[in-house]
């Protein structure tokens, strides 16, 4: 309203920017729905500039032109001046200057003459990437995401009145690095690197109570504190947590999993070949092969291919837990149960860049490659999972190489994260510590459909490519020699997958299976003697036959 | 910059700056000299509200900024001693404001992402980290 009436104060506002007499100038609020819009701004301001006596009703003549009135002009009304604005609530001014209320589900706010325009409540739109996860079919909705409406403000209104035009987004973060926490983040860092030059302007993050002088303190609001105290906390105090209803609680137990590592097990980095790019990776020097270690991957490629997270694990040992358990006669038995202890050997992501010449986009095959790679390194990878994009053809090379592969997706089923959170949970996996991968654990949420997704701009490639191959070597079984000694090529799990124990001659280990230095084992499965160990004599010959 | 605007500024800088032309440079610019923020949010002619706080009233200030900056060295030598006292106090100008701030009063919708308040039943409460 100030920007309106200051406007309204000059003589003549169209010759003051040395624009045709005839053009409209407009403030836009655009808020998240069209009730927010109604509920924020048309209404607070129809009511102001309405209100007998205010300086706008003295100024001269103010139309305020809502679904009713434009429903009662019709249609000559609606095909007026201002055609864009023809389906939105809008007050208009003299002199051509109209305030108007957009809202995101709004076919265009493009086209507008703007000297201000707002974001209002800026995190509450959904951002391009989740408009792509939810609604994949409806490719209009893009021109409502966050990344767009933030756009088209900057475009609309730097185009027209390019040193003096405003836009203001305004938000309560809903999860730690929202929209608005990168875009005051922007800003700040603007501040320290022009000064007086800068911009920008930054406030927050501000509690309710400090940005507004009509709220006494945080105890206006206890009933939503009481009830949820960390959806309070980001509402009126801006401070979010990394997901709302998150599926991974306890960051305790996930960093209990994590090992400080002086390098990344695998580094990746990008070196131009010919007209492309090709991934270039480094290996730390205690990243190697351990005998006995049966070794998965899993390649999630993300679906809008600007990053792909890969990820390595295998049965580093079992552990034999003890549980209690009662018979018919109510007498406490133990039960020894064998648990594995996954060891995670590294998770990494590739990501695109369009911006590089050429561009650099993210193909499926880097993976494969990877895992071919490491092959050659001694690793006996027995199992590559894939999610569901894009991989048919990697498949069936890796199959080709004796790699069982399949797919495997935590978007179809909940399997994977709570296999994932069972294992970590009980301090049954180790990885090393990558902060990426923490953040996207402790950032999934799980949604009102019930589906686990992470939030807004946020990512989960790392976090699926993890419980992927975590999945993936419970699948291949297996376990690290206790001498943890390396392993090399062409040792004797090396050439396939595992192979089907019950397609061998009874009590024959399949032989894929022995190394070279080992001999038939005494305890040989489906060799044992009815009568017992030891007692195999012609008796017994004669007895099973 | 053109026009009022322009003419204004070249006055005001051309013929040594007397109070006198840049009065007369505001009337080409203004039908009205504009009213401080606090004028205008408390005034009873204007908005009649409750005043901003601080923090409000920074920013308003930094949004309101939408002339040249010669417009404001105009308004910085009005007559009116309210008027000039308030427009010569320096500002910074920017383009975008970045505010986040708290809620400012209970809402209905409860959580992120939900575009009707049909949808707010359905999310789940957050559980604490």
């Amino acid at each position: 309203m100030r920007v309106c009436y200051l406007l309204l104060c000059l003589r003549d506002p169209q010759h003051y920017y040395a624009m045709p007499a005839q053009d409209s100038i407009h403030i836009l609020n655009v808020a998240s729905s069209s009730k927010q819009a109604q509920r924020a701004f048309f209404a607070p301001m129809r009511r102001a500039v309405t209100r007998p006596g205010c300086w706008f009703q003295r100024s001269g003549a103010v139309d305020i032109l809502d679904a009713v009135e434009r429903q009662r002009r019709g249609k000559a009304a609606s095909n007026g001046d201002g055609r864009t604005t023809a389906l939105l609530d809008t007050i208009r001014f003299e002199h051509y200057i109209e305030a108007v209320s957009g809202h995101s589900e709004a076919d265009s706010q493009e086209g507008l003459n703007l000297v201000l325009g707002i974001a209002d409540e800026i995190d509450a739109f959904r951002s391009q990437a989740e408009l792509a996860r939810l609604t994949p079919n409806r490719q209009r909705e893009s021109s409502s995401s966050a990344e767009a409406i933030l756009d088209m403000l900057r475009t609309s209104a730097a185009t027209r009145f390019p040193s003096t035009y405003k836009v203001v987004h305004i938000s309560y973060p809903r999860y730690l690095g929202s929209t608005i926490q990168q875009l005051v983040a922007r800003g700040r860092q603007d501040n320290e690197e022009k000064g007086e030059k800068s911009r920008y302007y930054v406030s927050g993050p501000l509690a309710s109570w400090v940005a507004n002088p009509r709220i006494p303190g945080k105890h206006a609001f206890a009933e939503d504190y009481e009830k949820d105290p960390a959806l309070a906390e980001a509402k009126y105090e801006c401070r979010p947590r990394r997901a709302v209803n998150p599926y991974f609680a306890n960051e305790v137990a996930i960093r209990e999993c994590c090992r400080e590592a002086a390098q990344q097990p695998v580094a990746v980095d990008y070196v131009r070949d010919k007209a492309t790019w090709v991934p270039q990776y480094t290996f730390a020097p205690d990243f190697y092969p351990v005998k006995g270690g049966l070794y998965a991957m899993h390649a999630d490629l993300a679906q809008t291919a600007d990053r792909a997270g890969v990820a390595m694990a295998h049965i580093r040992s079992w552990q034999d837990h003890v549980v209690i358990g009662e018979q018919e006669n109510q007498l406490e038995v133990k039960v020894t149960e064998r648990r594995p202890v996954v060891r995670v050997d590294f998770v990494l992501s590739y990501a695109s860049d369009p911006g590089a010449v050429p561009p650099m986009e993210i193909q499926i095959r880097w993976a494969r490659l990877l895992c071919l790679e490491l092959r050659r390194m001694g690793f006996p990878i027995v199992r590559f999972t894939f999610d569901q994009w894009q991989s048919k053809d990697s498949m069936q090379i890796l199959e080709a190489q004796g790699i069982e592969t399949d797919r495997f997706s935590t978007d179809v089923s909940e399997e994977g994260w709570r296999t994932l959170r069972d294992v970590m949970y009980e301090g049954r996996l180790e990885m090393p510590l990558r902060e990426l991968v923490v953040a996207e654990l402790l950032g999934l949420s799980r949604l009102p459909n019930g589906k686990i997704d992470h939030l807004g701009d946020s990512s989960k490639d790392e976090a699926d490519a993890l419980a992927g191959a975590v999945c993936g070597a419970l699948e291949a079984g297996g376990q690290e020699d206790p001498s943890g000694e390396r392993a090399y090529l062409g040792e004797a799990v090396f050439y396939g997958p595992e192979p089907d124990v019950s397609l061998s001659p009874l009590g024959m280990v399949p032989v894929r299976l022995m190394r070279p230095d080992q001999f038939m084992p005494d305890m040989r499965p489906g060799m044992d003697s009815p009568l017992g160990p030891d007692t195999w004599s012609d008796t017994s010959w004669g007895y099973l036959q | 910059m053109t026009a009022a605007g322009s003419a204004a500024a070249a006055l005001l800088a051309g013929a040594d700056g007397t109070a006198l032309e840049a009065r007369r440079a505001s009337q080409d610019v203004f039908t009205e000299e504009p009213v401080p923020l606090t004028v205008f949010v408390q005034g009873r002619g204007y908005l009649n509200n409750p005043p901003l706080s601080e923090v409000q009233y920074e920013a308003v200030r930094h949004a309101e900024r939408v002339f040249y900056p010669e417009t404001f060295e105009l308004l910085a030598g009005s007559a009116d001693k309210e008027v000039r006292n308030y427009w010569s106090t320096p500002c910074r100008m920017v383009n975008f404001l970045e505010l986040e701030w708290g809620l400012p009063r209970q809402r209905r919708r409860q959580g992120p992402h939900l575009q009707d308040d049909r949808d707010a039943g359905l999310l789940p409460a957050a559980v604490p980290a």
